[in-house]
């Protein structure tokens, strides 16, 4: 594989900017939070758990990582180099997956040990995780600061918020109504680690998400060539 | 002094409205409040019917929670605008100014500081939930607003980059989980936690009612304020020597 090396060095990257260490840290204080919560709770609020936080992870991280190597003007060097925007994309979004998976399974696996719903709450983790972080991407070549970058990223998330009101039953008919919309593709995955989930579900739900993280790489791959490779050489910060 | 703090006032103003995010820092305690008026008895509803826990036993966990947000936020929020001022060398412009480096620390700490003391002040009286006796909120108010130049500091003073910044908010953020430790974790175990400064407003907030009806000292709200403002300190002062080396060296 082409790109292997550059993935490699993204992880490396990760390891050394704490990310790793922030989120040992992070899953230990989840699971302890799971162990000491009602019995009851524990399922619903693993699902919430890994849907707002390890599978959102790279939508957190790559505004950071965008603005700095675009302050150190790395991208004026980078894609004179035989080296491709489709391959920085998907290396940047893998190497950030593979964190959201690790800490999703760990902290699943940690309190409810190795079940056959770790499978799809990886899998579900792993596509949720590929949309955010193309998505983040798009953001954070508008941004110009982290807090801006919160700020903009705000605005874009919340309508992927919506499948949440799907909980206690604030709407019904949420298939229909939601179910075109990525996070209820993850909802869906990630609720199915507990419950069985028909078949038409799970197709549904991994469908809507393919397309998403498809549409969302053309769209960070077109919002990268506009605000930032159409600036390099300019020198700008 | 005054005319340059002013002058620094009048900059971060234009600031807000060209970086909104300063804006949102205003905007974001009152989401708060909204959430913590109006979501809060929506999800208690629904708590209680899918599972039939009744919220009212958990509500001074929730307050304690929403409190911790505040100084979290507004000191993520403050860190990285000194950390991208110090990664463009800007902290040492200040510092030859007639502002100087401590007056441009007194001005980027102290405001995000009044503003915490003010959002705490307002989550906690019109929140809709019970609070301790006023002394107790009052400290707890002193010791939650402190911890917002200590995130700041902690964020400018560890971080090497901006990438580290939100690897290190992101361990900060645990924090919020205070409240569950005082709560889940038995009486003397949790004084673990005690290292953290948020563990000692999150006591004064969830008061003796924790305590399994323990007494002595140790649980008088005074020792606790007291703890606190050690606690705090001791970081603040350790954080801040960090910082100092961090900008000298730049």
């Amino acid at each position: 594989m082409p790109g292997a090396p550059i993935f490699f060095y993204d992880i490396k990257l990760q390891v050394r900017h704490g990310f790793y260490t922030a989120y040992g840290l992070v899953c230990g204080i989840y699971i302890l939070l799971l162990y000491v919560m009602p019995a009851s709770m524990r399922e619903t609020v693993n699902v919430l758990l890994t849907f707002s936080d390890p599978s959102a992870l790279g939508f957190f991280f790559i505004g950071g990582l965008v603005l700095l190597e675009r302050g150190q003007g790395i991208y004026d060097s980078l894609f004179v180099t035989p080296y491709r925007l489709e391959q920085y994309l998907i290396s940047k979004t893998l190497s950030l997956t593979l964190l959201s998976v690790l800490s999703a399974v760990l902290i699943h696996v940690s309190v409810f040990g190795f079940t056959a719903g770790a499978g799809v709450l990886a899998a579900g983790t792993a596509f949720t995780s590929v949309f955010f972080t193309l998505l983040g991407l798009g953001v954070a070549v508008k941004s110009r600061s982290v807090n801006g970058f919160f700020f903009l990223s705000s605005f874009y998330s919340l309508p992927f918020m919506l499948p949440l009101l799907s909980y206690g039953g604030f709407i019904g008919a949420e298939r229909w109504l939601l179910g075109w919309l990525p996070t209820w593709g993850s909802l869906v995955l990630l609720k199915s680690a507990f419950e069985p989930t028909a078949a038409g579900m799970l197709i549904q739900a991994c469908l809507v998400l393919a397309f998403w993280s498809v549409l969302a790489f053309w769209w960070a791959r077109r919002q990268f060539a506009r605000y930032v490779l159409a600036a390099v050489g300019e020198g700008i910060q | 002094m005054k005319w340059q703090l002013t002058g620094l006032l009048r900059l971060d103003a234009k600031q807000a409205v060209r970086d909104p995010m300063l804006g949102l820092a205003l905007c974001a305690p009152v989401l708060l409040l909204i959430v913590l008026r109006f979501g809060l008895p929506a999800a208690g509803q629904l708590l209680e019917a899918e599972f039939g826990i009744q919220l009212v036993h958990y509500e001074p966990l929730l307050l304690a929670f929403f409190l911790q947000l505040v100084p979290l936020m507004l000191g993520m929020l403050t860190g990285f605008v000194m950390l991208e001022e110090r990664d463009e060398r800007l902290i040492g412009c200040y510092a030859v100014t007639p502002l100087g480096k401590r007056g441009y620390l007194v001005y980027r700490l102290l405001l995000p500081f009044i503003l915490s003391l003010l959002f705490t002040a307002i989550l906690l009286l019109a929140g809709g939930l019970g609070t301790p006796s006023a002394a107790e909120s009052a400290a707890a108010i002193m010791l939650y607003a402190l911890q917002t130049p200590l995130f700041a500091l902690v964020l400018t003073a560890w971080a090497d980059n901006k990438v580290e910044g939100l690897a290190l908010s992101k361990a900060a953020g645990i924090t919020v989980f205070t409240p569950a430790a005082v709560a889940f974790i038995p009486w003397p175990w949790q004084l673990a936690a005690g290292v953290i400064p948020s563990y000692w407003p999150v006591r004064l907030m969830m008061g003796g009612v924790e305590n399994g009806g323990a007494d002595g000292w140790l649980h008088s709200p005074l020792s606790t304020v007291l703890m606190g403002l050690i606690v705090t300190g001791g970081w603040l002062v350790a954080v801040f020597a960090v910082f100092e080396r961090k900008v000298e060296h730049r």
